[in-house]
């Protein structure tokens, strides 16, 4: 007897919550999915890698254009800042992707993933949990949580100087947010200045003054309420 | 063994991915992604009676009638049985209500009780199950075997029906048939599976 998906992912009786898992594989990303847009800074390009889970490359490339704050976003809405279809709670989901930087940290104001209202790159506005570098601040990979009036008041390192490797990243999100990567956590929040909107997955880039079309690649993602 | 056709759908992101049909059978429903947790993807028929509206795989049949499972979480915005039917599950046609088919009936005929219906593309019956109708999300699924279709809400079974069975390949659908004349009836959904065993 074939046994169905929803039983190995749920206790049996249990009335599943929202979730969405995405593999970033075959010909082309699916737009039925996801918005693949610029915020009017450059041209992006998001393409599916030729690669076979390399550090080289593999999943999907999103790529800013060579220009100054040249910018790319993945989300749910075909606006640029505009609202993503939010299905996951700001107090009881999870967020894990698997993902990459292609370029050093001085390349980008921002490369940016996880859970946020917004499409958008600058890892910026309101409700969002993130992972995220930034060529202004340390070159360590960071975290970032914009509360729902704005506050970046939980902004940390964490213990990784970013590098140009996959990583498996997890964010928790509950009565405080915590951000792991390959399995080992490193931030754990204070119940303040969280999230109180819903959210959706998110991803994104802004180029700095380097013009060099600075790019991430991501090749997971998996949200789900709980 | 070798694998069996098995399909997926998370009802999570922009839009409903294209390998789904949206059919009005009868007036002009809407169908959108809700933008809510756990919101899913929700289907509006239109606001007069006997309008119904559905997702489905444009007469794509790949699921057995004697050896395939269907699972879905749904929920209905109506309530006095009298209103609008939710339906989901198998059927080999879906502008003909009497073709072959195995379905969920939430709710019908003044009732709140969900139903398990059949077809056997000549005789349609349905059976009522032991459930109260409500309003929030359950998990449904629906087994179609080689000598009985069995419907189960929130992993109990509740209906397990012997008679007008489905002999033909079927498809999977979701949706919702306006009964009444008090406006537009709505049925969200965010998850779907559906296997041959």
């Amino acid at each position: 007897m074939t046994d169905s998906i929803y039983d190995q992912l749920n206790a049996h009786g249990t009335v599943a919550k929202q979730r969405v898992v995405e593999t970033f594989s075959g010909d082309a990303l699916d737009t039925d999915r996801w918005s693949a847009i610029g915020g009017g800074n450059g041209t992006p390009t998001f393409a599916m890698d030729s690669y076979i889970d390399a550090n080289s490359g593999g999943g999907l490339k999103v790529t800013a254009g060579a220009i100054v704050n040249g910018d790319a976003g993945l989300g749910s809405n075909d606006t640029w800042d505009g609202l993503n279809i939010r299905h996951f709670s700001p107090t009881g989901s999870v967020y894990i992707d698997v993902f990459k930087n292609n370029t050093a940290v001085s390349t980008a104001k921002s490369i940016c993933h996880g859970f946020g209202e917004r499409i958008r790159g600058d890892s910026a506005g309101l409700n969002a949990a993130i992972f995220r570098t930034d060529s202004r601040q340390t070159l360590k990979f960071r975290v970032r949580i914009c509360s729902g009036a704005g506050s970046q008041a939980n902004d940390a390192d964490t213990s990784m100087t970013a590098d140009l490797n996959w990583h498996s990243y997890k964010i928790e999100c509950d009565s405080t947010y915590k951000f792991s990567i390959d399995g080992v956590l490193e931030y754990t929040s204070p119940t303040t200045n969280l999230p109180t909107g819903a959210m959706a997955p998110m991803s994104g880039i802004q180029g700095s003054a380097e013009s060099t079309a600075p790019s991430y690649s991501i090749k997971y993602v998996e949200c789900y309420n709980t | 063994m070798a694998y069996k056709q098995h399909f997926i759908e998370w009802f999570s992101g922009k839009s409903l991915p294209s390998y789904w049909n949206t059919t009005n059978v009868t007036g002009t429903g809407t169908f959108a992604m809700n933008d809510s947790v756990d919101g899913g993807f929700s289907i509006s028929s239109g606001a007069n009676a006997n309008d119904e509206s559905y997702i489905n795989f444009n007469n794509k049949r790949q699921f057995s009638p004697t050896g395939s499972v269907i699972i879905f979480v749904s929920k209905k915005f109506f309530t006095g049985g009298s209103d609008g039917i939710e339906m989901g599950g198998l059927r080999s046609n879906i502008t003909n209500s009497n073709a072959d088919n195995a379905l969920l009936e939430n709710s019908s005929g003044g009732s709140e009780i969900p139903n398990l219906r059949t077809s056997d593309g000549s005789s349609t019956t349905k059976a009522a199950s032991t459930a109260t109708g409500d309003t929030s999300f359950h998990a449904w699924s629906i087994t179609c075997g080689s000598s009985n279709i069995i419907l189960s809400e929130d992993g109990v079974t509740e209906v397990t029906k012997t008679t007008n069975r489905p002999r033909i390949p079927m498809q999977p659908f979701y949706g919702v048939l306006n009964s009444s004349v008090s406006g537009a009836d709505v049925v969200n959904i965010r998850y779907m599976e559906c296997y041959n065993t």
